[in-house]
């Protein structure tokens, strides 16, 4: 062992001091992991969600957390991780082996599956264990699209027909958020983006809140008293209930209350 | 160090969570870091090693030490993602330890004329004796940090 160096010249960080302080150190790190286990070495916790099934004697990931070997191979065992995973995940292996499913197109071989081509782990016990990269389909996920579990859009799907009958549409999903009770139609992109429904941006040009003017602007409550979903004409103008009967004297009307019916650009005129 | 913190809080926005120490982004900090980190150790180390050298000052390359000495670790701390646990929180401990006793010993050699002799070299020289195993743990314990998760994280099928 030598000394560091004191008078008489430069001070050295390539010695063999070093050399012992760094075998040192992996000793340390070898001790250590003999007394801690091999978790010395996990990048986080694993996923602690369960979906109420047992595969391979456990619930969760998180139960394997002391046994790396349950998913990490030595490399000369020829087994691969992805054959670890379909150990356990036998349904996947079936897709697989049967040519059948979404994993049958995707994940490669039972010999050799591609698993992390998709999923990971180490996440936390409620992180995201499937990272399926959404971009290479028509479908593009944006916006909160992108951070919710896949089953809100796809359920139980498995096979790739299950997956193409996934609705595209909002209003095939979002059909039942719809606060305005099919006031506003089915295309809910118009107005609405998929990170919030909050921000919405909605263009009244669809129908001129002015009616073409652009002296009188009314207030929302003039033809929405109630909330938005709902409008009236009456209360503005000569529009009373007797007004609009006379006015339409002749004509056989289905539904008086409903004005946009007929007069969908606020004109005159029916159909203006 | 700005420019760093700058595309950091870029990457920040773009995200709106701290980039994962495991993504490419999070990756490339630590590895420039470590590699800054060691760059300029191995050059200042060989350049002090040769006093007749000609590619740049001893004194240039200590100052080149002393900032890539703060901004690499810096990089490094934001590769953790402030998440510590296992081998890579001891390479963190180990190397704020390393860069505090690097600014100790920053005013420790200022404060000494080089053709001091006695009690005050010899500060210098234990400041050095305790400097440099730390940082030899450091990098020993950074390479195994990074051998682990080379393995785990990219070779491992």
């Amino acid at each position: 062992m030598k000394a560091p160096r004191g008078v008489g010249g430069p001070l050295g960080f390539l010695s063999a001091w070093g050399a012992v302080v760094a075998g040192l150190a992996v000793g340390a790190v070898v001790v250590w992991t003999l007394v801690a286990g091999p978790v010395l070495f996990s990048p986080g916790a694993l996923n602690a969600l369960s979906n109420g099934r047992t595969l391979g004697g456990v619930g969760t990931h998180a139960e394997l957390c002391a046994r790396c070997e349950a998913c990490h191979t030595m490399p000369w065992s020829g087994q691969t991780m992805g054959s670890r995973c379909v150990a356990c995940h036998t349904e996947v292996r079936t897709q697989i082996s049967s040519g059948v499913g979404l994993h049958a197109r995707i994940a490669g071989t039972t010999a050799a599956p591609s698993c992390r081509g998709c999923h990971t782990d180490h996440t936390g016990p409620r992180g995201v264990v499937t990272y399926f990269d959404h971009s290479k389909l028509a479908f593009t996920l944006t916006g909160a699209h992108r951070a919710i579990a896949c089953d809100l859009c796809h359920g139980n799907a498995h096979t790739i027909a299950e997956f193409r009958s996934t609705p595209r549409t909002c209003f095939g999903c979002h059909a039942k958020n719809d606060r305005h009770r099919g006031t506003f139609g089915r295309q809910c992109d118009q107005c609405h983006n998929t990170s919030t429904w909050t921000n919405a941006r909605f263009d009244h040009s669809i129908f001129p809140t002015n009616h073409g003017s652009q002296e009188r602007v009314p207030t929302c409550k003039t033809c929405h008293p109630i909330d938005v979903s709902r409008y009236t004409c009456f209360g503005c103008h000569a529009h009373t209930p007797s007004n609009v009967v006379g006015e339409h004297e002749g004509q056989t009307l289905q539904q008086l209350q409903n004005c946009i019916r007929c007069h969908q650009g606020g004109r005159t005129e029916g159909g203006g | 160090m700005a420019a760093v913190s700058g595309v950091y809080l870029f990457v920040y926005r773009g995200l709106g969570a701290l980039p994962a120490a495991s993504s490419l982004f999070g990756h490339g900090l630590g590895t420039l870091g470590v590699v800054l980190m060691l760059a300029t150790e191995t050059a200042y180390s060989v350049r002090k090693q040769l006093p007749t050298a000609t590619w740049g000052t001893n004194a240039a390359w200590l100052r080149f030490h002393m900032v890539t000495g703060l901004v690499g670790p810096y990089m490094v701390l934001l590769h953790t993602s402030m998440q510590f646990r296992g081998l890579a929180a001891a390479t963190t401990v180990l190397m704020g330890a390393v860069v505090v006793s690097g600014v100790i010993g920053r005013y420790l050699y200022t404060a000494v004329p080089r053709t001091q002799l006695g009690p005050e070299r010899d500060a210098l020289a234990t400041w050095h004796a305790v400097h440099v195993p730390l940082t030899w743990a450091l990098f020993t314990f950074a390479f195994m940090h990074g051998l682990v998760a080379l393995y785990y994280g990219a070779l491992q099928r």
